[in-house]
């Protein structure tokens, strides 16, 4: 009598356990990913706000707080997405927060971006503009000198640099230690150009 | 903690230790790449990887979390990168770092850093990405470039962003 076959060849066998990933995923972190999802239009409305106009930082700021709130809500208040452990709430604040990344990164482009407010400025001029005229007319007309303007006010309300007349010192210990944490990011990352 | 899950963190932290692994070795190889472009494809790739080998040598592993611990510390790396690489504010300091007494003219610093460095790359990033080309009467947007200002337009209006840059 000839032995039974096994049910599975031992290829199958070895096979099997080898690529094994599990795709279920905790009510909390669903929570989280409807969550990261709505911000945007979270940021529709609070974009939308007389108290708020133009200060777009703000706005994002406010809207992410929104988020997180909506998600404590919702982990407090419907049962299937209360969380069973400390993990699930780990991965969705780390889910969460890797949206606010991503849409930070958007918004940062559309709000701040450089290159993307000069392409703005040729398409409102409706014909080409000299170099010189779209400096001019950059950020609807506020000029280059706004940028440095605007730099420098966040470098000194930061405390990294001062100004005494007509010169710009970088501060003893932030300052420096900022100056000297970007360098040594440049040389660990093998950058030869940035800006 | 369960084994399994300390397991899927290990393997997306794991990940993220192997991605900067590989961008200190691919940034200083003589390609022609932009690094922005680099540290994104490399992403990707070691994304790629890192599912494998949880699929491989984990033991039911959950795909959600070893996927979310890798890219929640590898995004906060290309925020970090980001800051590095395009930050006009970090090369004025380290420009400030390099001076005798540590201070420079704040006009020499507006006139290479926003007006000579700053804004000329900008014009010429435009031009290499085919967005606008110099004509004899200025710059003028191309076909993707009107199309880009459209689209920035259009959510501009939709966020109500009235000023940008």
């Amino acid at each position: 009598m000839l032995p039974a076959r096994p049910a599975v060849s031992p290829d199958e066998m070895t096979l099997a356990p080898m690529l094994s990933l599990e795709f279920t995923i905790a009510g909390a972190v669903i929570a989280a990913l409807v969550v990261s999802t709505a911000l945007p239009l979270c940021l529709l409305v609070v974009a939308r706000l007389p108290l708020l106009a133009g200060r777009n930082a703000v706005q994002f700021l406010v809207s992410v707080l929104i988020a997180i709130v909506a998600w404590a809500g919702v982990l407090l208040l419907v049962p299937a997405a209360r969380p069973t452990d400390a993990v699930e709430v780990a991965i969705g604040a780390m889910l969460i927060g890797s949206a606010v990344l991503v849409y930070l990164e958007i918004w940062g482009l559309l709000s701040r971006g450089y290159t993307l407010s000069l392409i703005v400025t040729i398409h409102r001029a409706g014909s080409p503009l000299p170099a010189d005229e779209l400096a001019r007319r950059y950020r609807g007309g506020e000029g280059l000198e706004w940028i440095m303007r605007h730099r420098m006010a966040g470098l000194e309300a930061a405390g990294l640099v001062q100004r005494t007349g007509d010169q710009l010192v970088l501060t003893s210990r932030l300052g420096r230690a900022a100056a000297w944490s970007y360098r040594a990011a440049i040389a660990l990352l093998g950058l030869r150009m940035t800006g | 903690m369960s084994e399994t899950v300390c397991a899927d963190v290990s393997f997306g932290i794991g990940g993220f230790a192997f991605y900067l692994a590989m961008v200190a070795i691919v940034l200083r190889l003589p390609w022609a790449f932009s690094p922005a472009r680099a540290v994104i494809g490399v992403a990707l790739l070691a994304y790629a990887a890192v599912v494998a080998a949880a699929a491989v040598f984990g033991s039911g592993g959950n795909f959600w979390t070893v996927s979310i611990v890798f890219w929640f510390t590898t995004l906060l790396f290309l925020m970090a990168f980001g800051a590095v690489y395009k930050s006009v504010s970090l090369r004025i300091l380290l420009d400030l770092l390099g001076r005798p007494g540590h201070a420079g003219l704040y006009s020499a610093i507006l006139a290479r850093y926003v007006v000579a460095e700053s804004f000329e790359n900008r014009l010429i990033v435009m031009q290499e990405n085919g967005f606008a080309v110099p004509t004899s009467a200025g710059y003028a947007l191309t076909d993707k470039g009107r199309r880009l200002a459209g689209a920035v337009g259009a959510l501009h209006h939709l966020f109500a962003i009235d000023r940008s840059g």
